[in-house]
């Protein structure tokens, strides 16, 4: 009796503890490049080698070199240094990427091939192997039209202070932090002024044409305050240059108010903890100005809201750029974007409107991807429901797609590749097809939105050519 | 495993013998009641309108834990949480902050306090006799927080038998979803009592309830699509609920000591799928999913008897729940976890007493209770900080609760009662409640009560210290709360009525008010004049007014038994917010429960069905309009619950074969919606997992 009744407890006591836990085994770990081809664009460029898990060991890789009308120390040198026609990169317990830095001396001329190729050819740990087909990378003097590239766009955190501008074709990637301007000064035909909406900038019409005249802060201008209305005070969202929030500069000057500007806020400086952003920085100030028109060019008056006096610039017109930037803090024009040929599409901070209830409100977003429409640049969204990423070919392109409204607002993949709540998460159901100015169609699909340490500021998206 | 356990019954009833059981009294509308009485005690002689839901009930619902049998009943409704796993009550549309549910008397630990926020499904109904609920504020009797109504759990102290085994398996469908191990839902139980002799009886039990979760549209766990499909609708759960219980009598005297443990583990999956890339490697695609992982200890110790012609009872109990998130990241391609890390994230210990001595005689008709109830409750939690950062909030409240109860027989039919209790809140104000009831018994047939009642409810952990900020939005708690205040009142009727042949007829009629002042809601009190943004906090701003009229009918004839119940809920609350508030019409709800019970004797078959109608909710909710912050009305759709049971016993009742339908009408969710207005913004509301049928297989040995 009583052994039955003990056996039957045991039994069941065995049953409600046996939860087994899984804990990963340990896989072999690969090294590979990143990109297989990169068009080098800066004198010096840091080339990453990947593991595909941190290393369990320290260990030594070894990369053979394979120039192409190239000589090391006259066309390029390497840091570590070659010797014997190979690299020796030492790297860490834990590591999960290392690189090699590496120094462009001498162009290519005009119409000459000259790359030097490297490839993984040993590694001197166990457990280790080298990935097939991706043990390579290809650095090209000449700057050679992608096929296909993977591109790894780092904001600089979850504080998100870089803005980066994206060239398909290039796949060349500028950034600059997004605080150095204040101004975007409109390169074509119209007069009109642009905001930096990456700082959540807010500009109020004022009544006077008196730029001396004392005036005080408004806290209803600004971004993200969930009020009705406050959309008046920021550039529309899709782009166009008529929706700029300061009105058309007119040939008249009487009709140039002077504009109140909430310069918005800093970056922030304390970072995020886990998936979050930190958006939210310290005031950058107020100002005022007014803009004129001085010929072609534009004639800027600003100064402090006290001042009674102001200061005056001159900016002018470049039709190879969208726009010329200035900056109020160093009074001076600041290059940001590359000429108006030479990106697809830019990655920062955005100044959006959302709804609540059932009107529009400003709202702040990071991550947020910008189309060069104003350049002519165009793109629809597909839904893998329809055709799989990887079954899409130039002949499911839809020519008409690039002609819609969406797809000339600069938002068609704004922040909708992604969500963001309840986490942070890729939305793996769609993905982008993309005509650049100078007609190349390729499809886009965003990969990743976290780093390796699961923080936001990275995004990860690959693309391919289809013409 | 079946077969194992199927080989044991039978190993064991070869081992026992066969031996008569002795036949079940017959169950009889006389109920014996325990709460809020001087002594146990007829539930016609209660003061107060006592309902109970009896073992019978619970065997003809299959019911396992406390969620699976409240929702027959009138006036309260089970709200799961799909996010969180739980289970929670609400009587009157009020939550479960409202209402305290206690076993034997002494309120149960829960994860933030003590008797209230309960998550029913936490509570075995396996070795419990009955259950017993008053509805109205029974602040003298139970103290804090008993606002809507009191639960009290009583379970099986003794046996009449020498030695009693059982054990009881029960599988059952969830919706559509079963299989033998990964889908449905499995029940174990096993239970042995003893009467080792005269003066000590032990018995022991464990309950494993394993529910593998409901999925619905849900693609489980190794699914990688990023469209918010991944995971569960109904969250999967363990529990295992070993007690042991130890009586020792000796005349007048009982000592009595049990313990109960559980141990519950919820495994969430998130629907987000995270991605981690690594390019040119495959990205590492996990889901950052958690265990809730719930540990609670329960010990009673109770000494009970009599001095002279006076009963005490002296209870210390020592509770302790640790609620637990075990976060780890699942590798969908691999289906193996890895960085598990845990977390507490709610704690709760209590040291508690309480005591009372009756029937001291003042007079010839005038009686007496004193009481006291003396909590001391080491509370934990991690509340919402600033920055979305999660702050730990560790605090000690005390109370210590003297109490009087006099009854007063008017005459041999009249009888009066009236109570005071104060309470001192080292942490707060100092409260009281009282309370007054009135019994009259004209005749044999009819009984009338009426009884006011005075409660409070304390402010939650939450309420009192969360503090959230964010960009553009404060939301604080606040330590200068003070506790709601209740009132109730209640009048009923009742009718019995035996026949000579056999018939026996119970009728009520009752009608109720329930008035909270004070009530916590979370309002805007003033902008940040910095940045231009609201801040919002608690602040005993809203009011809440209740009336009920309710009926119950029940008719017992040979082997018939019904039973129907009809309630009207008028609601009228003011939900302020600080910019605006809500209409406070009477927004009325009508719920209707029935049941039937048959023993057909030949072939020893039971059959039974439960239904029970919830009618149209409406409520007051919070919505923005052209920029205003405004409440409309919102409607939760009706839907009904509808069980049928049929129980076969066999070898003098020793095996018993049972099998049913449970939720045959197939809810899962109900709609919820704005009714008016230009916009028809609607949402589902979960509230079960479509029709599931089960069978159970129990077997007791005694002798």
């Amino acid at each position: 009796m009583k052994k039955n009744i003990f056996f039957s407890f045991a039994l069941l006591l065995a049953i409600a503890f046996s939860c087994k836990k899984n804990e990963e085994a340990q896989p072999m770990i690969a090294v590979a490049f990143v990109n297989q081809e990169l068009n080098l664009s800066e004198s010096i460029t840091q080339v990453n080698i990947v593991f595909s898990s941190a290393t369990r060991a320290a260990g030594t890789l070894t990369l053979s070199i394979e120039p192409t009308n190239a000589v090391y120390g006259t066309d390029f040198t390497t840091t570590p240094a070659i010797s014997n026609s190979t690299i020796s990169l030492p790297f860490e317990v834990n590591a999960t990427n290392l690189s090699f830095s590496f120094t462009k001396l001498l162009d290519a001329k005009e119409g000459e091939t000259k790359n030097v190729k490297f490839t993984i050819s040993s590694v001197s740990v166990e457990g280790m192997e080298i990935a097939a087909n991706v043990n390579y990378t290809k650095l090209n003097f000449n700057e050679v039209a992608l096929g296909s590239n993977t591109i790894v766009a780092e904001n600089g955190g979850n504080t998100f202070p870089d803005q980066l501008f994206i060239d398909f074709s290039s796949g060349l990637v500028s950034k600059n932090r997004r605080t150095t301007w204040d101004l975007a000064f409109y390169t074509g035909s119209a007069f009109r002024v642009a905001i930096n909406g990456s700082v959540k900038m807010a500009v109020k019409q004022l009544a006077t044409t008196n730029i001396d005249e004392v005036q005080s802060t408004d806290p209803n201008v600004a971004v993200g305050t969930y009020t009705i209305g406050d959309t008046l005070y920021v550039d529309r969202p899709e782009g166009n240059i008529t929706g700029t929030a300061i009105a058309e500069v007119s040939a008249t000057d009487a009709d140039n108010k002077v504009y109140l500007v909430n310069l918005g806020q800093d970056i922030a400086t304390t970072p995020a903890t886990g998936t979050g952003a930190a958006l939210t920085g310290a005031s950058r100030g107020w100002k005022k100005i007014r803009i004129l028109r001085n010929g072609d060019a534009y004639k800027l008056q600003y100064a402090d809201l006290e001042q009674t006096t102001h200061q005056e610039v001159t900016i002018s017109k470049d039709a190879s750029y969208n726009f010329t930037f200035f900056s109020l803090a160093t009074n001076a024009t600041v290059s940001v974007e590359p000429t108006k040929q030479k990106w697809d599409i830019s990655l920062s901070t955005f100044t959006n409107f959302t709804l609540y209830g059932t009107d529009n409100v400003t709202y702040f977003y990071p991550d947020f991807v910008v189309s060069n429409s104003k350049a002519g640049t165009r793109a629809y969204q597909v839904l893998t429901s329809e055709v799989a990423y990887d079954d899409f070919t130039f002949s499911n392109v839809v020519g008409a797609n690039f002609e819609t409204n969406t797809a000339k607002d600069q938002r068609t993949i704004g922040a909708n590749w992604r969500a963001t709540f309840p986490s942070p998460a890729i939305k793996t159901d769609r993905f982008y097809v993309l005509r650049d100015v100078a007609g190349n169609v390729y499809k886009v699909r965003f990969n990743g939105m976290l780093n390796s340490s699961s923080q936001r500021g990275t995004v990860t998206f690959e693309y391919k050519k289809l013409n | 495993m079946k077969k194992i356990i199927i080989f044991l019954i039978l190993s064991m009833s070869n081992v026992f013998g066969q031996k008569i059981r002795e036949k079940d009294s017959v169950e009889t509308i006389d109920d014996v009641v325990i709460t809020a009485q001087f002594e146990p005690q007829s539930i016609k002689k209660s003061l107060f309108n006592v309902r109970v839901i009896s073992r019978k009930d619970i065997e003809q619902q299959a019911a396992n834990n406390l969620a699976d049998i409240l929702n027959q009943y009138l006036n309260i409704q089970i709200l799961p949480n799909s996010g969180t796993g739980r289970a929670s009550v609400s009587m009157f549309g009020l939550d479960g902050g409202y209402f305290k549910i206690l076993v034997d008397n002494v309120p149960l630990v829960s994860d933030n306090g003590q008797g209230n926020n309960i998550d029913l499904t936490q509570i075995s109904l396996e070795d419990i006799e009955q259950i017993e609920i008053i509805e109205g504020s029974m602040g003298v009797t139970h103290g804090a927080n008993a606002v809507g109504g009191i639960l009290n759990i009583i379970t099986k102290k003794t046996s009449k038998k020498d030695g009693e085994v059982s054990l009881k398996i029960q599988e059952e469908t969830v919706g559509k979803e079963y299989a033998l191990f990964a889908q449905g839902r499995h029940i174990q139980v096993l239970k042995a009592s003893y009467n080792i002799s005269d003066n000590w009886f032990v018995s022991m039990g464990v309950n494993r309830n394993d529910f593998r979760g409901f999925l619905d549209e849900k693609k489980g766990k190794d699914y990688a699509e990023n469209d918010q499909l991944r995971g569960y609708m109904w969250l999967p759960r363990v529990q295992v609920m070993p007690n042991v219980l130890l009586n020792y009598s000796y005349k007048h005297l009982r000592v009595l000591y049990k313990a109960d443990y559980l141990s519950e583990k919820i495994t969430y999956t998130n629907s987000v799928v995270s991605i981690i890339t690594n390019p040119p490697f495959d990205s590492y695609i996990f889901g950052k999913d958690k265990y809730y992982l719930t540990e609670r200890l329960s010990q009673h110790l109770n000494a009970s008897g009599r001095i002279k012609d006076m009963n005490y009872t002296l209870s210390l109990s020592f509770q302790k729940q640790n609620r637990i998130i075990e976060n780890f990241e699942y590798n969908i391609r691999s289906q193996q976890s890895k960085n598990h890390w845990q977390e507490k994230t709610n704690g709760m210990q209590i040291w508690y007493s309480n005591g009372n001595l009756s029937n001291i005689k003042l007079a010839k008709n005038i009686g007496l209770q004193l009481g006291y109830e003396v909590s001391n409750n080491l509370g934990f939690a991690l509340v919402d900080g600033e920055n979305q950062m999660l702050v730990p909030i560790e605090k000690r409240l005390k109370s210590y609760e003297p109490y009087a109860v006099s009854e007063l027989k008017v005459s041999k039919k009249t009888s009066l009662r009236a109570g005071f209790r104060y309470s001192f809140q080292p942490n707060f104000t100092n409260q009281n409640a009282y309370s007054l009831a009135f019994r009259y018994l004209p005749n044999a047939q009819w009984e009338w009560r009426a009884a006011i009642g005075k409660s409070f409810r304390m402010p939650t952990f939450e309420e009192l210290y969360a503090k959230i900020k964010f960009s553009g939005h404060q939301f604080y708690g606040n330590e200068n709360l003070i506790p709601e205040k209740s009132y109730s009142s209640e009048l009923s009727l009742k009718r019995n009525v035996k026949t000579k042949a056999g018939l026996q007829l119970a009728q009520q009629l009752s009608a109720s008010y329930l008035d909270i002042k004070d009530r916590i809601d979370m309002a805007l009190v003033g902008v940040d004049a910095e940045n231009n943004s609201p801040i919002y906090q608690y602040i005993n701003i809203s009011t809440y007014k209740m009336y009920n009229l309710s009926t119950i009918h029940q008719i017992a004839f040979s082997a018939w038994e019904a039973k129907a119940g009809l309630t009207w809920v008028g609601i009228s609350r003011v939900i302020a917010n600080g910019e605006t508030f809500s209409d406070d019409r009477f927004l009325t709800n009508f719920q209707a429960n029935f049941s039937l019970s048959h023993e057909w004797a030949k072939p020893q078959l039971l059959f039974s069905t439960y239904f029970k109608y919830n009618g149209i909710q409406q409520q007051f909710v919070g919505s923005i309009e052209n920029g205003k912050n405004i409440f409309k009305l919102s409607e939760i759709q009706d839907y009904s619950f509808w069980d049928f049971t049929i129980r076969k016993q066999l070898l003098n009742k020793q095996l018993e074969f049972g099998m049913g339908v449970k939720n045959l009408l197939g809810i899962t969710t109900v709609q919820q919606g704005q009714s008016s207005g230009a916009h028809n913004d609607s949402s589902s509301l979960l509230l079960a997992y479509g029709r599931s049928y089960f069978f159970k297989i129990a077997y007791n040995f005694s002798r």
